[in-house]
């Protein structure tokens, strides 16, 4: 049993991560990932140049926020795909937090978060294949023929 | 659907929506884990394993912060060696 001064402690929490992730979200929206240095660059590409999955993901949101749909799926197509569904998983996640209720969620069986897991590597390994089609899913490569 | 019954309304948080976020922005080596145990989580729920689903989903907890901390460690040093070059440098932006 948890005690309503953890459940208070918790609340505050999430309340203060929500606020986090709004702030973020408008220094995202002010500030282009792709020419300012206020982000730092993705581990991976910076000391090997190979795409993670997630590269261009920061810069995919931003052009999202600006409501340039097309180039965020450039960026990133894998991240747009899956970013309704985090975030619903989030909001989700603030509700158990804040009211002690979660919305609606499918158990997903075992395999298919498995499956989910081995996409997300594929997409990792075949966006530094540079060979068409592949190389159109490196970051921003889509529309830039 | 074999094992013990579980009580409606039991839920076991299993960290799925935090593991792929951990995956993408943080630290994909240490998120994978967190996603494999996202999926235990389901997985023993469904076979009636509650102390195992526990288990997992406090093991995609911990792996989510390992992905976080490396993640927030990669970006912390990165400003780091780029302030530092930036001094050296002066200002060639």
């Amino acid at each position: 049993m948890r005690s309503v001064a953890s459940y208070r402690y918790r609340q505050y929490l999430a309340s203060a991560t929500c606020i986090v992730g709004v702030a973020g979200a408008i220094v995202l929206r002010v500030f282009d990932p792709a020419n300012s240095g206020v982000y730092p660059p993705c581990p991976l590409h910076y000391l090997t140049g190979l795409y993670c999955p997630g590269c261009g993901s920061l810069r995919a949101i931003h052009q999202l926020l600006l409501g340039n749909f097309t180039n965020a799926w450039a960026l990133n197509p894998l991240a747009m795909i899956l970013l309704p569904f985090v975030v619903y998983g989030l909001a989700s996640q603030a509700l158990v937090e804040l009211r002690g209720r979660a919305l609606p969620e499918p158990i997903l069986s075992g395999f298919w978060i498995r499956a989910l897991c081995g996409v997300i590597v594929l997409f990792g390994i075949l966006r530094n294949v540079p060979v068409y089609p592949f190389d159109r899913l490196a970051p921003g490569a889509l529309f830039h023929l | 659907m074999t094992g013990t019954v579980i009580p409606p309304g039991t839920t076991v948080p299993n960290y799925l929506a935090f593991s792929i976020l951990a995956t993408i922005l943080c630290c994909l080596p240490a998120g994978i884990p967190a996603i494999i145990y996202s999926a235990q989580v389901n997985s023993k729920l469904l076979s009636g394993d509650l102390a195992g689903a526990q288990a997992a989903s406090n093991n995609a907890k911990l792996w989510c912060w390992i992905s976080f901390g490396l993640g927030l460690g990669a970006g912390l040093f990165f400003v780091m060696i780029s302030m530092l070059g930036v001094l050296h440098r002066g200002h060639s932006y």
